[in-house]
């Protein structure tokens, strides 16, 4: 399944920067990682990932680096920045409180929303419904 | 996020200073190049075609499209090592424009606010040089297209004069064989009428107890046909020399005795280097006045000749003398140009000294009747009348059409030639009587010299002067305020001079002040206002020295009849006087006092009050009666304000 394009808009980066709080990585890697971790969920169109990357860097949640890759070639390295990080944690919450929210209200289950992803943080009180 | 407040510029890590190093990196400005960066990548030419597409369409900056390509060019290299074909990876790109703009709008947010404004003063610098083309083109493409001839209204009463009412016709026969307005034989000798004052360190008109006394009289033995003349001239209506700025106009007979020294053919006219455009031509700006200060001259020469007419026991002469005196002092100001007003009260300040002397000298030299004479004569004198804008208001409108242009609907612009006319010391040159309050001066500031150097530079540059359409009031709202202006100066004018605006402690501040924050914006009304303070306190003591003599002479008269002084004014009225003269600060009866058989008549003064006819001080020291100028009550001062000073010893009263 695919987010439709103005879920991926709020979704997207809060993506990007959960996945960047692993460690530093390169604009293909991400491609890939995305689309593995989130099970297509987050499969974007490979040209919308480097605007997204940049509106990051141009708010300074992520920044980027140009260094050579195990592979001797030079790529673009993209890392959280602090600010990056307190940005997270307070997406994590409110990502948090959407999903209770939703749940609440029956809307879905957090297994219908994304059954193979790992959302650190997120304790539903009272369990699945 | 850096904190910029508490970071120090030169510090590596401050924004501008960072963005200042990046500027001055080649690389910032050749960037790198992202084709031949693309071509050399390897990549199949479907794919170099595509992120082709996407740089060329981001539109960024040179730098900016080598980092995009750079990126994608690795994106698609990764991909394919990662095990995809370049043909699945081109296809899950996405569209190339879309991802152009996205790209784009995100790679803008990423710019410093630097760069950003730096990205923006190369369009800034076009809309500005458009603009500045546009305004270049207006301005100097402007043309003033004078049509109404002031001149006429300032000689209209010439003009208007029968030509047996004026005096021209007859000065003009010895002007210039008696060197009037030239140098020579005659002007020389009449340095004689002057010797150096001891007591004020200037010079002062020779008196009969000077030991230059007889070159003196010597010299007016050798001006007798010039004094002759004037005498029977300064009877008529009218001076009668029809004005001109152009020396070309003159008639052959004017010229010779206005300009002895000077061929017409080769005299400079116009205005020369200051208006190579020749638009001042016949403007009354330049109006040639050559005659005037040498009616003064010749006052004076009368004065010395009183004199002598004391010594010899000639009361005719005396009386004729200033009768002369004062006739000449109306003539001049038929121009009604405010110099003319100013010399003519020098001059009647002459006539009126000149009765002081004579009674001074011998209070019974002169006959009841030539007392009557002199009273009548000196009561004739309009001086009031000298307070006369017309000529001032000529002068600005003439100005006027001669650096605006017109639209035919009573609007224009300034015209190029007339800002270039207005920027120069031209006009201050001209009339000697714009406003002193006005001149441009720059803030007094650190660095004052520098900043008052390049700020003056500014003012007067030719490159900023286009915009001067913007910044300066066009024709028609320069009238209006000029109108504005002169109707409020004429209508005061009216007033008694206790009630005018001289009289209160504001004054013409709020005229001053207008121009001083309105200097560029009215620059021609600015520099051609006249200084309405200084002249209207010039008429307004002469208006006073007039009262007091009239009261003085009528006191005179009284006493011849009844052997007596007065004990008040009030007794003059009816025999004497038609009316008590009012003191021109207060409005209430001219003071007087008795001493040593003398009439002395004074105003309060500066302080307001009557302080029983004692001389000025001023801060405790003696002040000089000239520097008393009537107006609001003036702390400083203490005192009378002496008018008519017969029972003062000669030299504290001159």
């Amino acid at each position: 399944m695919k987010l439709e394009r103005e879920m991926m808009r709020g979704a997207g980066p809060t993506a990007l920067l959960q996945l960047l709080s692993a460690g530093e990585k390169y604009g293909y890697e991400i491609i890939e990682a995305l689309t593995q971790q989130s099970a297509g969920v987050f499969e974007l169109g490979q040209s919308t990932l480097y605007p997204m990357l940049y509106n990051l860097e141009a708010k300074k949640l992520v920044t980027s680096q140009k260094k050579e890759g195990p592979n001797g070639r030079s790529r673009r390295y993209y890392r959280l920045t602090a600010k990056g990080k307190k940005k997270l944690a307070a997406d994590r919450e409110q990502w948090a409180a959407v999903i209770k929210g939703l749940g609440a209200l029956g809307v879905t289950r957090l297994l219908d929303i994304a059954p193979n992803v790992a959302l650190p943080g997120l304790a539903l009180e009272g369990g699945t419904q | 996020m850096s904190d910029s407040t508490s970071t120090p510029f030169f510090s590596p890590s401050f924004p501008a200073f960072k963005t200042l190093i990046t500027f001055l990196r080649p690389s910032f400005w050749l960037g790198g190049n992202w084709k031949k960066a693309i071509k050399e990548s390897g990549l199949p030419t479907d794919v170099q075609a595509t992120i082709h597409q996407v740089v060329q369409r981001s539109r960024l900056m040179r730098r900016e499209k080598f980092d995009v390509a750079e990126e994608l060019i690795q994106h698609f290299q990764d991909g394919n090592q990662q095990g995809r074909s370049f043909e699945a990876l081109t296809e899950t790109f996405g569209d190339p424009e879309s991802a152009a703009l996205l790209i784009r709008r995100s790679k803008i947010r990423n710019r410093s606010v630097w760069i950003s404004a730096a990205r923006m003063i190369p369009p800034m610098m076009l809309c500005f040089s458009i603009v500045y083309l546009g305004l270049f083109l207006w301005y100097h493409s402007g043309k003033a297209s004078p049509t109404i001839d002031y001149m006429a209204e300032l000689n209209r009463n010439s003009n208007e004069a029968e030509e047996e009412e004026k005096a021209w016709p007859l000065y003009r026969t010895v002007w210039a064989k008696y060197q009037l307005g030239g140098m020579g034989e005659y002007a020389d000798m009449r340095q004689q009428m002057f010797v150096e004052d001891k007591g004020t360190a200037g010079s002062r008109l020779v008196r009969p107890s000077d030991q230059q006394w007889p070159q003196a009289v010597e010299v007016l033995k050798q001006h007798q046909e010039l004094l002759g003349v004037f005498r029977k001239g300064a009877n008529r209506k009218s001076f009668g020399l029809v004005l001109t700025s152009d020396v070309r106009q003159y008639s052959d007979e004017d010229f010779a005795a206005l300009f002895p020294y000077s061929k017409k053919e080769t005299h400079e006219y116009g205005c020369g280097p200051e208006d190579p455009s020749g638009i001042l031509d016949g403007a009354t700006i330049g109006v040639l006045l050559p005659h005037v200060s040498e009616v003064r001259n010749v006052a004076r020469l009368f004065h010395v000749d009183t004199r002598h007419a004391v010594v010899e026991g000639d009361s005719e002469r005396a009386t004729t003398n200033i009768e002369t005196v004062l006739g000449l002092a109306n003539q001049i100001t038929d121009n009604k140009i405010l110099v003319s007003s100013l010399v003519a009260v020098a001059i009647s300040s002459i006539g009126f000294d000149q009765l002081e002397d004579v009674i001074r000298s011998n209070p019974d030299f002169l006959s009841p009747a030539q007392l009557d004479r002199l009273q009548s004569k000196i009561k004739q004198l309009d001086i009031h009348s000298w307070l006369d804008y017309s000529g001032e208001k000529a002068c600005f409108k003439d100005m006027v059409q001669r650096c605006y242009t017109d639209d035919g609907n009573g609007d224009g612009r300034l015209t190029a030639v007339g800002m270039r006319l207005l920027k120069s010391d031209f006009l201050t040159g001209v009339t000697g009587l714009s406003n002193p309050s006005v001149p441009y001066s720059p803030p007094a500031i650190s660095f004052s010299e520098v900043f008052a150097g390049i700020e003056s530079a500014l003012m007067n540059s030719e490159i900023i002067a286009p915009t001067s359409v913007l910044m300066c009031a066009g024709r028609k709202e320069t009238l209006a305020k000029a109108e504005e202006f002169f109707s409020e100066v004429e209508s005061d004018s009216k007033l008694p001079f206790w009630e005018s605006r001289n009289s209160k402690t504001d004054g013409w501040q709020h005229h001053d002040d207008f121009f001083s924050e309105n200097q560029a914006k009215f620059i021609l009304l600015s520099k051609m206002f006249p200084a309405v303070s200084a002249v209207n306190v010039a008429i307004a003591r002469a208006k006073a020295r007039q009262d007091a003599v009239i009261v003085a002479l009528a006191m005179h008269r009284y006493h011849r009849q009844h052997n007596q002084w007065p004990e008040t004014t009030e007794e003059l009225v009816g025999n004497y006087l038609k009316e008590v003269p009012v003191d021109i600060i207060n409005g209430k009866p001219l003071h007087f006092k008795v001493v040593d058989d003398a009439p002395l008549i004074y105003s309060v003064g500066m302080d307001h009050d009557d302080d029983g006819g004692v001389d000025a001080k001023r801060k405790g020291k003696p002040a000089k009666r000239s520097s008393i100028v009537p107006g609001p009550k003036d702390d400083d001062f203490e005192g009378d304000w002496i008018l008519w000073s017969q029972a003062m010893p000669l030299n504290s009263s001159k």
